[in-house]
């Protein structure tokens, strides 16, 4: 019989339907770095960040019982996340995408130290904020929070088709964008990780 | 095959094969012979290794709290964590009862008298919107928000459909309680029907508020559920009232859906 921690996402979840309280626990502790991933990504400060980290939660619970065993959690998570980020959006009256004067308030995308990197990482910020909403969106669930194709037509109630288009597109012009912001723009450096 | 146009077949293995090239390269694993195989004739994935982006490290989660569960006791609580269907059930129950009180309970008197093209135009112009509102009322925070313009085209629509419904010409004339509320008891008898909308849509407002997941307060519930309970409550005064001359139609019957505009608008305003 697998522990707590060998269950997956969706089976503690039909623990928490089914009453135990403890399964909760673990499933924010699972999922809540994502989750503040997501949000860190376009919000400048950390108290907004965890106020919406625990709204998403919130609704997790109030919702439990909408959950279809058969459905994927990760999806079903990240759509209530990005609806509640949309709505925090529309109530500021501003776009998700921040402006760059506000890049060092918001979390790095790779904490890496190395200041090589944090160049990169500012580029690849203003990158994205320069993507259509809807690549974007795709892009940061692929990559980043690494759902797949399917989780990620269930998270933008799209086909997966429709979403390996945009994320074709999106992909193709953050490569383009990037070299743009090179000095000279240059061709990308070896990728890194060396596998490739 | 263009460079927009990535491999869109449905089949499992594609889709499954381009994830794995992804969780390779963000892993920094080597790629398999097949995978690297999959790579040079797959757009998206070619797209995908040549973006050059970084591994991501996650935060630590011994920082983050939970939310507090402690406030999620009692009847809101037991009734806005119900199943979708159950609460859409509920709603939709107490939408029907309330006109039906009405129907039952104190029917217009003229309801043999009135003609049943028109009564089939008014009741479908009361109908439509608030059939077409509920499902976006209800519309559960894990599936994808529509986009804000279905919710503001719902409302206008509502609203030109409450004044379309006052101030076209008389349904007619042909029987003694229709002629009423003409002359000096014009504003009381307009006034009583104003009490008696805003008195119905008040209990569905207030259930929609129960049954919302939201946790926001009474007043910034949402325009679209605020028309919603200012349609009922419409509707409700329709069923009831007799009297068909549009001045009384305007002052009294349209006049319900006053207080609830303002609550939309209130709703729609920022915080």
């Amino acid at each position: 019989m697998p522990t707590s921690n060998e269950l997956s996402d969706e089976a503690l979840m039909a623990a928490y339907v089914a009453g135990d309280k403890a399964a909760f626990a673990k499933l924010f502790a699972r999922n809540a770095p994502r989750v503040v991933r997501l949000f860190a990504r376009d919000l400048g400060g950390r108290d907004e960040v965890q106020d919406l980290v625990q709204q998403t939660f919130l609704h997790l619970h109030r919702a439990r019982k909408d959950f279809r065993p058969d459905a994927r959690l990760r999806p079903w998570l990240f759509t209530i996340a990005l609806n509640l980020k949309r709505q925090h959006f529309r109530r500021l009256g501003r776009r998700p995408e921040a402006s760059l004067d506000a890049d060092d308030a918001r979390e790095p995308v790779a904490a890496t130290g190395d200041p090589e990197a944090d160049i990169h990482d500012a580029q690849l910020r203003a990158a994205l904020d320069r993507l259509p909403e809807g690549q974007r969106e795709v892009i940061i669930l692929h990559w980043f929070e690494g759902l797949s194709f399917r989780e990620i037509s269930t998270a933008v109630n799209a086909g997966v088709s429709a979403v390996k288009v945009r994320a074709h597109r999106g992909y193709e012009k953050l490569r383009t964008l990037m070299a743009e912001s090179r000095p000279g723009g240059a061709p990308p450096a070896a990728a890194r990780g060396g596998n490739r | 095959m263009s460079a927009h146009t990535p491999p869109t077949s449905e089949s499992e293995s594609i889709v499954d094969l381009c994830d794995a090239v992804r969780d390779s390269f963000r892993t920094s694993a080597a790629l398999s012979p097949a995978l690297s195989e999959h790579v040079a004739g797959c757009p998206l994935c070619s797209a995908v290794t040549q973006a050059n982006l970084p591994t991501v490290a996650l935060p630590a989660a011994d920082a983050l709290q939970p939310p507090s569960l402690a406030g999620e006791r009692g009847a809101r609580a037991w009734l806005r964590e119900q199943p979708t269907r159950v609460r859409l059930a509920m709603a939709t129950g107490l939408a029907i009862a309330i006109p039906v009180f009405w129907l039952l309970g104190a029917p217009r008197a003229d309801l043999g008298v009135y003609p049943l093209a028109r009564l089939s135009l008014d009741l479908g112009l009361l109908l439509a919107p608030i059939a077409l509102m509920f499902p976006l009322v209800f519309r559960p925070l894990h599936r994808r928000a529509v986009p804000q313009w279905v919710g503001a085209v719902l409302v206008f629509s509502a609203l030109v459909a409450t004044v379309v419904l006052v101030t076209m010409p008389a349904a007619h004339w042909a029987h003694p309680a229709s002629q009423l509320g003409v002359g000096d008891d014009r504003n009381a008898r307009a006034f009583g029907c104003f009490l008696t909308g805003a008195g119905s849509a008040g209990p569905l407002l207030v259930g929609l508020w129960m049954l919302s997941r939201r946790g926001q307060p009474l007043w910034r519930l949402g325009a679209v559920a605020a028309t919603l309970a200012g349609m009922v409550g419409g509707l409700s005064v329709f069923l009831h009232c007799p009297l068909t001359s549009p001045a009384h139609l305007v002052l009294g019957h349209a006049t319900v859906m006053l207080p609830f505009v303002a609550l939309a608008l209130l709703s729609r305003s920022r915080a």
